[in-house]
């Protein structure tokens, strides 16, 4: 089956775009909030990041092709995923990082929400849990973006466009 | 363009993590530092029900506890002068 530009990617809904949009905010503020020690706004941030996950989650029972578990385990399964168009939904390996970012961002907020039970307040090895799992994620994401701009720019499939477009419905996924 | 260079941000695990709250001094000496049994006895008057005291890596006197409201209270004091750098839960 081809992919990459002769196979153009499904559009990803708004609310996927929405949550991507406030996944990044809630990570960066969440780095900058830790820096300034700012506890109050970092729980929040942490909160609503948590929330947007769990949106996400009751995203890929929906009815949108691209936000489905669904076709995500068929691309596990199979290596790829299609719409009924033939519309390329999800490879094997995209899943895969989606899946260890989705587990990344909640292993964050859990350690995070952890410090706040009586066990683990001010414990060493808690802070330090928090911390590693963040920096695992930062890394993820850093990974993601290397992927998705080498995509953009190598494959000529200009993927990091979705970010804010959503994917193209067309033949061409070029702009 | 090799793929195992995709790899490279992983190595940002081994960088070492930010220190998480306030920086009190950058004083190793500890000589200067008041006696921890002292800090700790002026701080319960502000936290009586006390659950950890500690020295952080931003090398400050930190509580963590309970407030005469029964409020959980986290507060941050400097070492040398005794006076607090920051307070609030946890």
């Amino acid at each position: 089956m081809a992919v990459g530009k002769d196979c153009p990617a499904a559009r990803w809904s708004l609310a996927q775009r929405l949550i991507h949009a406030g996944l990044l905010v809630g990570m960066i503020g969440g780095w900058w909030t830790a820096q300034i020690s700012a506890d109050t706004p970092h729980e929040w941030l942490g909160w609503g990041m948590m929330a947007l996950v769990g949106l996400r989650i009751v995203l890929g029972f929906g009815r949108h092709p691209q936000a489905q578990w669904r076709g995500m385990a068929r691309a596990l399964w199979r290596g790829t995923a299609t719409d009924s168009a033939g519309r390329l939904l999800w490879q094997r390996r995209s899943v895969a990082s989606v899946m260890m970012l989705l587990l990344l961002v909640l292993g964050t907020g859990v350690t995070g929400w952890m410090l706040t039970w009586e066990t683990f307040a001010g414990d060493d090895a808690a802070e330090q849990r928090h911390e590693w799992f963040f920096y695992a994620l930062l890394a993820w994401v850093l990974l993601h973006v290397t992927v998705v701009l080498w995509l953009s720019v190598h494959a000529r499939t200009w993927r990091v466009l979705d970010i804010v477009r959503g994917g193209s419905l067309d033949s061409s996924s070029k702009p | 363009m090799r793929s195992w260079l995709l790899l490279a941000p992983l190595g940002l695990l081994f960088v070492n993590a930010a220190v998480a709250g306030p920086t009190c001094t950058k004083e190793d000496d500890r000589s200067q530092w008041l006696p921890a049994a002292q800090m700790l006895e002026r701080a319960t008057h502000e936290v009586p029900k006390l659950k950890l005291f500690k020295v952080t890596d931003g090398n400050c006197y930190e509580i963590y506890g309970w407030d005469a409201a029964g409020k959980k209270v986290e507060i941050y004091y400097h070492p040398v002068s005794g006076e607090i750098v920051k307070r609030g839960s946890w």
